[in-house]
């Protein structure tokens, strides 16, 4: 769906300005319906990559496909019904502040040049998907974040699109409306088939809701690959600490264990039991059975009452339950 | 002492004044509006970049800012006369204070525009807007509150100047002001226009401020 072929871009010297080469021999393709997400640290060219994807910024060198079309020879006017086709969501949201979150969802409609009975009933279907019919006439102004990043989904999702493009979309959101606004993604992808292309510098979000990969550093893609993959095998020593980052957030918020998936049922029914009540919250972390058989739980919360709950659903977990610590 | 007051002569005079600060500030924003949009679009990573337009705009506005409004007045009244039939009266003083304002509301546009945030104006480019609806439905509705302050302020000034323009043959509170009242020892007469005047500003910056309000929704 989203081609990129030996890409360099240059942002040339100016007055006060010596010029920086933002990317350089970058090559990716991204399959149709895929969630891909590029991770890497501030300035390594992550949003000069998605910027170029619909055309907001052209390549030094190299060619941009989406969707069949070659956008780097677009001529202006058929790069304008291209864009149409590509949404964008952003890490501040870029509401048009003077419109209502229902005037801000009908905007892309309007550049489309629909009619008006068309753009009602888009834009209703979409507030509803959303979640935010009954916030129709409020302004963004009254809005809490994650709502702000439901108009702004809803708006890029106006005419259809084929590819979703999201720069730092969850970053200015706290955890709970992350994995929120992650899951009405992840539902959008499974619904409608769309490619979603993310950026951003979060292992989590790249282990929350992609299926492949590219780990950028100054410019360059360093490594690329399923998520599964990175994670087991990572390579470059920048993917390393990333993953390493993800993985001790994990270790430091409570206790991981490891059961066998004949277990799973029994263990889990009894966990849900023991944890309530003591601020602690089961998670399946790979939500995949391991090559052993095995499926890795974490109990997030305070580590003591998590090894608590532990021993009440499961009093003698060593010996039969084939339940074991994760170091 | 207010029986010296010639009340016909003040209404007149606060029509003239009212005329000439209304027909002014509608060409004002008629032109000051365009020409600080120019000023914006043409500027490097704008949607428009063109920097030799850019540098010429602002060259104009510049000089017209940095000309004194009571040159401006003498140099343009006879110019009204090819322009709108007559160098005296109101509607010539309107030529010198459009001059003299637009330049400046230019400036506050410019100003209003570049506040709003690149990334809204990213967002409708992402969205395949052409630059005529950034401009249209962006750029300008973003930007409505920080205008009409503007305007506000503009005509404010515009009343000033108009009072000046009054003197030099334009009509209006000024000019009643100053020779039915300074100039023939009135001072009932120069109290009442002055007041007058106060008002007026009062109550367009009462109305400018609870519009602008109105239209705020950050
Ligand atoms: N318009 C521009 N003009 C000049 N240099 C630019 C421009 N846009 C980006 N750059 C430079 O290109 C490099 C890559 O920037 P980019 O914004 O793509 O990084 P990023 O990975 O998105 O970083 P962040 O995580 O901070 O958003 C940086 O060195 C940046 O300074
Ligand atoms: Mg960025």
């Amino acid at each position: 769906m989203i081609q990129l072929k030996d890409i360099g871009k240059t942002y040339p010297p100016r007055q006060g300005f010596d010029g920086v080469t933002a990317l350089e021999g970058v090559n990716l393709t991204i399959e149709k319906g895929d969630i891909f997400g590029i991770i890497g640290r501030s300035g390594a060219g992550k949003s000069t990559l998605l910027r170029l994807v619909n055309g907001l910024e052209s390549p030094t060198s190299g060619q941009v496909w989406v969707d069949g079309e070659e956008i780097t020879r677009l001529e202006e006017r058929d790069l304008r019904f291209a864009r149409q086709k590509i949404g964008m969501i952003f890490q501040h949201f870029n509401l048009l502040w003077s419109r209502t979150v229902w005037e801000n969802v009908a905007f892309p409609l309007e550049v489309a040049g629909k009619s008006k009975t068309e753009i009602k009933r888009k834009v209703d279907g979409l507030l509803e998907r959303v979640g935010l019919t009954d916030r129709a006439n409020a302004y963004p102004s009254q809005l809490s974040g994650g709502q702000k990043q439901r108009v702004g989904i809803a708006r890029a999702l106006a005419n259809d699109p084929k590819v979703l493009l999201c720069d730092e979309a969850t970053s200015a959101l706290d955890p709970e409306t992350t994995t929120s606004i992650l899951k009405l993604l992840k539902e959008i992808n499974r619904e409608t088939g769309i490619t979603l292309l993310l950026i951003t510098h979060e292992m989590s979000v790249v282990r929350s809701i992609c299926h492949r990969v590219a780990v950028m550093e100054e410019g360059r893609v360093i490594e690329k690959g399923t998520v599964k993959e990175v994670f087991r095998n990572p390579v470059h020593p920048l993917t390393r600490q990333l993953v390493h980052q993800t993985e001790e957030e994990g270790e430091g918020k409570g206790l991981r264990i490891r059961c066998e998936a004949g277990n799973f049922p029994a263990l889990w029914h009894s966990l849900r039991q023991a944890v309530a009540g003591r601020q602690v919250t089961v998670r399946v972390l790979e939500g995949e059975l391991n090559e052993d058989g095995g499926i890795v739980l974490v109990l997030e919360g305070d580590l003591e009452q998590a090894e608590k709950a532990l021993r009440e659903a499961a009093p003698d977990w060593v010996e039969e339950g084939g339940i074991s610590l994760v170091p | 002492m207010f029986h010296e007051v010639d009340w016909a002569a003040v209404w007149k005079a606060a029509g003239e004044t009212a005329y000439m600060v209304g027909i002014s500030t509608f060409f004002t924003a008629l032109f000051g509006i365009p020409l600080g949009i120019l000023l914006v679009i043409t500027d490097r990573g704008h949607i428009r970049e063109m920097p030799w337009v850019q540098k010429l705009v602002a060259a104009v506005v510049n000089f017209f800012r940095a000309v004194p409004f009571i040159v401006l007045v003498l140099f343009l009244f006879p110019l009204a006369e090819w322009l709108v039939g007559t160098s005296l009266g109101p509607t010539a003083a309107t030529i010198p204070l459009i001059a003299g304002a637009a330049p400046f509301y230019a400036r506050i546009v410019e100003t209003a525009l570049r506040e709003v945030d690149k990334g809204v104006v990213e967002a409708a480019r992402s969205m395949g807007s052409t630059r005529f609806q950034v401009v249209t439905k962006v750029l300008l509705p973003e930007a409505t509150p920080a205008l009409v302050s503007g305007l506000t302020v503009t005509c404010v000034t515009l009343i000033s100047f108009s009072a000046m323009a009054g003197v030099v043959g334009g009509g209006g509170l000024g000019d009643a002001a100053f020779r039915f009242g300074f100039q023939s020892f009135n001072d009932g007469m120069l109290v009442v226009c002055g007041f007058l005047l106060v008002v007026m500003v009062q109550l367009v910056q009462w109305i400018g401020d609870w519009v602008s309000r109105q239209l705020d929704k950050r």
